[in-house]
């Protein structure tokens, strides 16, 4: 067992953005020991990413949100076993708890073995991009990840930038960038964000929220930058990287940016594999995404295996934290306040009504054009997918899988399981289910392991 | 936009500035590249796109192990990446 050194803790906690952080040190507080794993190399997720010495940086800061709750969550985490560069891959049930397999450092790939009596799965999302013509562009990306890039080090995903989905993210994304220097061309959101005025108390409570984007609106509208609701993204053009995007409105009105990035969201997917390894029950969300159900207690229908954070539900840093520190006092069986429990209450009433204004339509899985991609890694056209559905008798993500090999490339699934899901809907007119997001999702193993760390462990014994 | 303490690694064989807390893909981005390998069916270019480690689209060599997420992978002084579109030119 030279290189898989057995660990006993009591709790392993996987993934360590703000509900990991708070699920972590309340857990530690309660005298448990914790490890808290991150497979980056820094903790605080995407929403603190930060320069570890420069902490203190003011032009860093104003890109951070909530940076007091950040502060006071690294000053308790002294008490955490805190691991960065573990990529989880594996949970397994034992007779008494539960396995956790991760690899140590992307580039050493060193394998690493916890046995917990507990694990807090707060493995966070990634953005959620509904395939378009030129998608797959460089220069096209994820809006949380081109955010990543600029709050972790500083560098700008592009000069001239054009941001398209829907959701607050964009409005967050664009606001970074802006104070960043960044030019921004404009920001299109698929919904109809004064929708939130019909639902006026689910966001009576949350006064801080509406502040927040009403002082991005008004960066944008002090920067010129038009926010321009109802539009979505029809095309990203280029030769070999994104040049020009095209936003439609409903109507078919188009407008063109000469762009040299374009940073997408239609919401989020929450990163359910490495939960769905132990088989808990599962639900569709408000926003079309399968997340894990949890008690008031944050946890799952397995026993000792607790879930924070978006996996539970798209609603954001806020409610993340106040579930991780839930979850934190569950485990140590500490009290909870009950004021806590309330707020959450109130922020997954707001998140509910962030789904019904931020929504994005199938609508493209009709318009896409037969030769574009929707699997980016086995390179798998709409075009093959729809055939298999009407000539193969495709009628689900399993079969498409099957047929097409969409979804079993590197990413095994992640980036096209939705996709694929929503597309083999609109050409059947089957309506997916549970069952269907449940096959979209989930895969063993949850990270793509190098076989030569499969093979090590098996020889030092870590498997035995 | 910069910050940190600056030191050198090598992309491709030539000299590169990286920032302390850097990723590859920051170090990768801050020279230029917006891709830097092509895909196996279709030859297309590929670099960044979920940025935070699920995709898998942005994978690089570094220090000799290939298959290394450039969105995840931090780089230390005398880190050495090597991507595919950058061995093909070479």
């Amino acid at each position: 067992m030279a290189d898989a050194q057995r660990e006993q803790v009591d709790v392993v906690v996987v993934g360590a953005g703000p509900s990991g952080l708070a699920a972590a040190v309340e857990a530690a507080a309660g005298g448990l020991r914790v490890v808290l794993l991150e497979q980056s190399a820094r903790v605080g997720g995407a929403y603190w990413r930060h320069s570890p010495d420069h902490l203190d940086d003011l032009a860093e800061v104003r890109l951070h949100h909530d940076w007091t709750t950040f502060r006071r969550l690294l000053a308790r985490l002294r008490a955490v076993d805190v691991r960065t560069e573990h990529t989880v891959w594996g949970l397994e049930r034992l007779e008494l708890g539960f396995r956790v397999r991760a690899l140590r450092g992307e580039v050493e790939r060193a394998p690493v073995v916890l046995d917990a009596t507990s694990v807090v799965v707060a493995t966070g999302t990634h953005d959620r991009v509904a395939p378009f013509p030129g998608w797959t562009l460089p220069g096209v990306m994820g809006a949380g990840g081109g955010q990543a890039l600029l709050k972790g080090s500083l560098v700008a995903p592009g000069s001239r930038v054009a941001l398209a989905g829907t959701g607050p993210l964009l409005l967050v994304v664009a606001d970074g960038l802006l104070r960043s220097g960044v030019e921004v061309v404009a920001v299109a959101e698929s919904g109809h964000p004064t929708a939130y005025g019909l639902h006026p108390s689910s966001w009576s409570g949350l006064a801080s929220r509406t502040q927040e984007a009403a002082a991005y609106v008004a960066t944008l509208a002090q920067h010129r930058v038009p926010y321009l609701a109802g539009r979505t993204i029809r095309a990203a053009h280029g030769a070999d990287r994104v040049e020009r995007v095209t936003f439609a409105t409903r109507r078919g009105r188009t407008r063109e940016y000469d762009v040299d990035a374009l940073l997408v969201s239609h919401g989020f997917t929450p990163q359910l594999e490495l939960l769905l390894q132990v088989e808990p029950e599962t639900r569709v969300d408000g926003d079309g995404s399968l997340v894990v159900v949890v008690d008031d207690r944050q946890r799952t229908s397995v026993p000792g295996v607790l879930a924070t954070g978006e996996v539970t539900g798209v609603g954001g840093a806020s409610l993340a934290i106040l579930e991780g520190y839930v979850a934190g006092r569950a485990l140590s069986d500490r009290a909870v306040d009950p004021a806590v429990l309330r707020r959450i209450d109130v922020h997954r009433r707001f998140a509910r009504t962030m789904h019904a204004v931020h929504v994005t339509r199938d609508t493209w899985a009709r318009d896409l054009p037969d030769d574009e991609l929707v699997c980016r890694c086995e390179e798998v056209t709409a075009g093959a997918v729809r055939a298999a559905c009407r000539e193969l008798g495709v009628d689900d993500v399993r079969g498409a899988k099957l047929m097409t090999r969409a979804g079993m490339g590197l990413c095994q699934g992640r980036m096209c399981g939705r996709a694929v899901t929503d597309l083999v809907a609109v050409t059947t007119g089957r309506e997916p289910d549970r069952a269907d997001a449940v096959r979209a999702a989930g895969r063993l193993p949850a990270v793509p392991v190098p076989l030569s760390a499969l093979a090590r462990e098996a020889r030092t014994g870590g498997d035995a | 936009m910069r910050k940190g303490d600056a030191f050198a690694v090598r992309v491709d064989g030539a000299e590169a500035t990286a920032y302390a807390g850097d990723t590859v893909a920051a170090v990768l981005v801050r020279a230029g590249r917006v891709s830097w390998r092509r895909t196996r069916v279709g030859d297309r270019p590929r670099g960044l796109f979920c940025g935070i480690g699920a995709c898998q689209d942005c994978l690089v060599t570094v220090d000799g192990v290939d298959g290394v997420r450039a969105c995840l992978a931090p780089v230390a002084p005398g880190t050495a990446v090597t991507t595919s579109d950058g061995a093909d030119r070479g």
